[in-house]
């Protein structure tokens, strides 16, 4: 995946990626099994990305919608697309002020709300602490 | 070192199965060194490294995972940066390359059937 990130102001960032995941497609012919026993006839992932992504408009929050293009060429086939629209609030947290585990410095809660080209909808929230 | 995983899902939910990676008897290697200096008060940084990873699949088919990544983080001017990783590899479905897939059978996985570890190239 490359990534170019432009950052317009202190609060507001863009993006925009490429990346591409590519099984040689000579090593899936006349392999057509994996060891799970579903085909393998994908032979290539390309994907792009491009997010808008509101940086902070508090100290503690941060916003992001972001658009993703999904396209995968199957082998001696067609090459369907999916598109996904992700739109996503986040919220800073501190242990020094939140009280949680001294093992987590802090770390960023985010809820998601993904909307596919098909029209399935869903949406899900986690947790990821700080590294 | 690291967790050998090749990206196989379990043969089943209730049992627990030493798969491909752990079946080889030795964790996965990884290696990676980078270089960085400041540019426009970011850091640059240019990376490389290095993955192994012995795999045993059925019937005594070893298999050696391996890749080669580069990445890098360039700062273009103080607000614009392009940052990037590009990989070939080998039977490293365990770490996402290949649509996550490392081998592929030529039937159903019995004594006479090969076994083609996945080539892959990204980033």
């Amino acid at each position: 995946m490359t990534q170019l990130k432009v950052r317009a102001t202190n609060k507001l960032e863009f993006n925009g990626a490429f990346g591409v995941d590519n099984p040689y497609a000579a090593n899936l012919r006349g392999f057509p099994l994996s060891p799970s026993y579903f085909p393998a006839s994908s032979a290539a992932e390309p994907q792009r990305i491009v997010q808008l992504y509101l940086s902070r408009p508090r100290s503690d929050l941060l916003f992001s919608a972001e658009y993703r293009r999904l396209r995968t060429f199957d082998l001696d086939a067609g090459s369907p697309t999916a598109d996904q629209m992700n739109l996503m609030m986040g919220i800073l947290f501190d242990s020094e002020t939140d009280s949680l585990p001294p093992m987590v410095r802090g770390g960023v809660v985010m809820c998601q709300f993904h909307r596919s080209a098909g029209g399935h909808a869903y949406g899900s929230c986690g947790a990821r602490p700080d590294e | 070192m690291m967790d050998n995983v090749t990206g196989e899902l379990p043969a089943t939910s209730f049992e627990r199965n030493a798969q491909a990676g752990e079946s080889s008897g030795q964790p996965a290697y990884a290696v990676r060194a980078s270089w960085t200096r400041s540019v426009f008060g970011m850091p640059l940084t240019l990376g490389a490294a290095g993955y192994y990873s012995r795999q045993n699949w059925v019937f005594n088919n070893h298999v050696d995972g391996w890749a080669g990544m580069t990445d890098w983080s360039v700062p273009l001017t103080k607000r614009v940066s392009l940052t990037g990783e590009f990989y070939r590899g080998r039977a490293i479905g365990g770490l996402g390359g290949g649509v996550g897939r490392s081998v592929l059978f030529s039937g159903d996985p019995n004594p006479y059937a090969q076994l083609q570890p996945v080539n892959s190239v990204g980033g």
